[in-house]
């Protein structure tokens, strides 16, 4: 009985859904068409992904079910380990956001592991040297690493625009200049002579960023403040005119002059918002997670990992944070492994790897796509 | 008569979900000239291109002489003797005729000048074309380029060839001579596949047509049992006539003046040479002549794009040298560009935003100063589909997903709708359909009627004689001739002025030398 009236539901339901679909003009179906198939091609990339990394667990480890366990739902076995996904989430959304905002006025700018490092510098030089009250310090250190990512991300632009140099070559090598850059600041002026490693002094007590309890869970300031910037980008590319012709010079550059819109300014104010977000991520990330700041030779790679976060968002702000929910949780999933397992935590970048080259993979389920599309506009 | 090519089921859609073809059924047999007709956007160009082997296909199969064939490339096409004459030829024009005929041919793995030169002469004779084999290319005139086209793919052995629009760029007598070829062609037994937009010619020349609507073939028939007037309700698949209505009305003032105008971009070659008119109120002026003869670099002068020239372009009396396109749109100047989408449209934005794109900067559709207000740009878009016809569901449509002409519609409502002083209008209707053809038409002589003055540049002689007031031709960069009275004249005579044969002021300059 029971079973018989679960039947009529789902199939009234599937009736529903037809006609509702049917109600729907083509090109609108035509489109949901085209999301179902982009979902099913992640999806799929991420189940091929996650098998591949079983198979190397298999061939490598000596407890292959326990590590496999660990990088699957090691993230929700503890609050503290859930927290770390936040916390790790927060940088790469926002570097994903500060590319997708330059993506959009049509550059290819890569200077965000740049903008990112000179943030997080230069927010450790205004935590050290000066001393404010609460509240106010660390909004002004953070002011001022937007400055310095905003400086970054501009350099390539200004270039482009007045002597037609590529943005691609210039944005990677702004990155080394930003790497120098830092670790000038932090050597000539903010070093701590009585650490044994090279780091900068303690950060003062008032220029930390804090966190609110919710629960279990330790909500970081810094989040919050990312689900604004997404939304405030989310409406200002939707819903003003300075975002409508943002988007317009990334389309078409060429139709923009035609109407009689100057670029030059969209594609400045573009590079210049992407920095400075790119730039406050890496400020909010030391006031956030650090005391002090570590010199380092290398980069952190948190502004190259916000590439991977734009390609799985499909460059749209409003998946950016789901993309980098989900990046931060893999990562996470595989330092849990590693630490409790003999699996190390390299792993993590074969899965990364096998999503983005399925993701980007067109081609993959494009002809069942087509059939259908076939399908509905015969049909319609 | 047997199929010497057969397609059955053939679908194709492009990545950004267009449906370009879908479920096409089509016989072509030996030795017919088998027209291919449809509205832009019907899916003409696609539907060759699979045959070519330059597009796969997502369904469906095709046979060549019953065979079941699956092209990876369009070599496998030419093996299985198909050749393809692209509207846009595809010509190395630094190489000569012979070199183009030879180039990336097995047959010929060393290049000996005197064998190529007696080669293209072998090739003429046997199907009567005129080429010099040592002349280059880019030498050539657009008609002589054109038989070269022809003539390499038969020199590859083509049974099958295939015209995409070939007299989209020829004058009324190239017309007359390709039509020839391509009757000798088929009494040697070569089957064509032609596109064309222009109903006359194919109801004079093909055997059968067929008729794509909306991606799919909706009928094949024999010509012998339809006219130019039935042929055109079934492409339309409505009743339709093409007849503008063109009331008289007093010439107001000059709008546009052009003096003395000159431009050069070598020390050699003069692409504009002392070229004077004016325009105005009122009035559309018609510019007529082969491409590349000085039409494109005029407009360009106007526009803005062209800035190093020499004379004086004055609109409504002060000289627009130099201005920035921002200020051209501000004193009224709408332009209809040549390549819509490279220019004239965003294609991967909706309806509504291509609408808006040179209205909203004075301040219309905007709120709280930085805000888009959306509900009056929704209004405004819905009123203008309806206005223009453009076929879409509603102004959120991808204007990338509208066939060509419904394109040229979006374009067009966006540049007429700002009451314009002046408009520059580039080839309106190439690759439209006749449906939004006349459409486009009919608004461009209802903008004349309102008081604009209307620059008309065209390829298509018929349209410019119907819809002008008066005709310039171009010949190498200078005006040779200047017609007033439209009825007088015919296709014919405009020819012999574009080829350069008669030039109406040649005495003037003469006296002048």
């Amino acid at each position: 009985m029971g079973k018989n009236n679960f039947k009529i539901m789902l199939t009234n339901m599937r009736a529903k859904l037809q006609a509702k679909q049917a109600s729907k003009s083509i090109s609108k179906r035509v489109e949901s068409i085209r999301i179902q198939t982009e979902l099913l091609r992640t999806l799929v990339a991420v189940v091929i992904a996650f098998a591949v990394a079983l198979i190397i667990i298999l061939c490598v480890s000596k407890q292959p079910m326990e590590a496999f366990k660990y990088l699957v739902i090691g993230p929700l076995m503890k609050p503290r380990y859930f927290n770390q996904v936040l916390v790790q989430m927060v940088p790469l959304a926002l570097t994903g956001l500060a590319l997708a905002i330059m993506l959009k006025a049509g550059q290819f700018n890569l200077a965000t592991e740049g903008s990112f490092i000179l943030g997080g510098v230069l927010a450790a030089f205004f935590a050290i040297k000066v001393a404010l009250p609460m509240g106010i310090h660390p909004i002004l250190a953070i002011i001022f690493g937007i400055i310095g990512g905003a400086f970054i991300c501009v350099v390539p632009a200004i270039l482009k625009l007045s002597f037609g140099i590529s943005e691609m070559v210039v944005s990677l090598m702004m990155n080394y200049i930003a790497l120098r850059i830092g670790n000038t600041i932090i050597r000539g002026a903010l070093l701590d002579e009585s650490a044994g490693i090279l780091t900068t002094e303690q950060f003062h007590e008032t220029a930390q960023m804090h966190t609110i309890p919710v629960g279990e869970l330790e909500i970081q300031v810094a989040l919050i403040i990312m689900v604004i910037v997404v939304v405030g980008f989310y409406v200002y590319l939707s819903k003003t005119r300075s975002g409508y012709a943002l988007q317009l010079s990334g389309l078409n550059g060429k139709f923009l002059a035609f109407s009689g819109i100057g670029a030059s300014g969209l594609i400045l104010a573009s590079q210049i918002m992407g920095g400075a977000v790119a730039g406050g991520a890496g400020a909010m990330y030391t006031l956030s997670n650090l005391e002090r700041y570590d010199l380092v030779n290398t980069f952190p790679n948190k502004g190259f990992d916000g590439m991977i976060v734009t390609i799985l968002a499909r460059n749209n702000p409003l998946l950016v944070p789901i993309a980098a929910f989900f990046l931060a949780y893999v990562r996470e999933g595989a330092e849990i492994m590693s630490r409790h397992t003999d699996v190390s935590v390299e792993i993590m970048s074969i899965i990364q790897g096998v999503i983005i080259i399925f993701v980007a993979g067109q081609a993959l389920f494009s002809k069942m796509q087509n059939k259908r599309i076939i399908k509905e506009v015969a049909n319609g | 008569m047997d199929n010497v090519l057969q397609l059955v089921g053939i679908g194709r859609v492009y990545g950004n979900g267009i449906v370009a073809n879908r479920d096409i059924n089509i016989e072509v047999r030996r030795g017919e000239i088998h027209a291919i007709v449809g509205e832009n956007g019907a899916g003409k160009s696609t539907l060759m291109e699979i045959i070519y082997g330059m597009e796969k296909p997502d369904s469906g199969q095709m046979f060549v002489y019953g065979k079941e064939v699956n092209f990876s490339s369009s070599m496998d096409a030419i093996k299985m003797n198909i050749g393809m004459v692209h509207q846009h030829f595809m010509l190395v024009n630094s190489l000569t005729v012979g070199e183009n005929l030879i180039l990336n041919t097995p047959k010929n793995t060393i290049i000996n000048k005197r064998k190529i030169a007696q080669l293209t002469q072998e090739l003429c004779e046997k199907y009567g074309f005129n080429l010099d084999g040592n002349a280059v290319v880019k030498n050539l005139s657009v008609g002589n380029q054109q038989q070269l086209e022809i003539l390499k793919a038969l020199y590859r052995g083509a049974q099958i060839l295939i015209l995409d629009e070939p007299t989209a760029v020829l004058t009324p007598q190239e017309t007359e001579k390709l039509f020839e070829q391509l009757k000798n062609l088929k009494e040697k037994g070569h089957t064509i596949l032609f596109i064309s937009h222009k109903l006359n010619e194919i109801v004079g020349i093909s055997d059968r047509i067929s008729i794509l609507r909306q991606g799919t073939i909706v009928d094949t028939f024999e010509t012998s049992t339809v006219d130019v007037s039935q042929l055109s309700n079934l492409i339309v698949g409505r009743e339709f006539s093409e007849k503008i209505e063109k009331p008289e009305i007093e010439r107001g003032d000059v709008v546009l003046r052009v003096d003395g105008l000159s431009y050069a971009n070598s020390p050699v070659k003069k692409l504009l040479d002392d070229v004077s008119f004016t325009v105005s109120k009122g009035e559309i002026v018609g510019l007529c002549g082969v491409e590349g003869n000085g039409q494109r670099e005029l407009i360009q002068a106007i526009t803005g794009a062209i800035k190093n020239y020499s004379g004086t372009i004055e609109l409504c009396g002060a000289s627009v040298k130099g201005i920035s396109r921002k200020k051209l749109r501000e004193r009224g100047v709408a332009h209809v560009p040549e390549d819509r989408i490279a220019e004239g449209l965003s294609k991967d934005s909706s309806i509504a935003d291509n609408l808006i794109s040179t209205l909203y900067i004075n301040g219309k559709f905007i709120k709280h100063k930085f805000f888009l207000d959306r509900k009056t740009i929704k209004e405004f878009s819905d009123e203008q589909i309806a206005k223009y016809e453009i076929k879409a569901n509603d102004s959120n449509d991808i204007v990338g997903m509208l066939s060509g002409g419904n394109m040229q519609k979006v374009v067009v409502a966006r540049e007429f709708e700002d009451d314009p002083v002046f408009a520059v209008i580039d080839q309106p209707t190439r690759g439209v359909d006749i449906g939004a053809s006349k459409i486009i038409r009919d608004k461009i002589v209802e903008l004349r009627c309102n008081g604009c003055a209307v620059l008309l540049n065209s390829a298509d002689l018929s349209e410019l004689l119907n819809i002008s007031d008066r005709v310039l031709v171009f010949y190498s960069g200078k005006i040779v001739a200047d017609f007033e009275n439209l009825t007088e004249i015919d296709e014919e005579t405009l020819g012999r002025y574009m080829l350069g044969l008669d030039d109406m002021f040649r005495d003037e300059k003469d006296g002048q030398e």
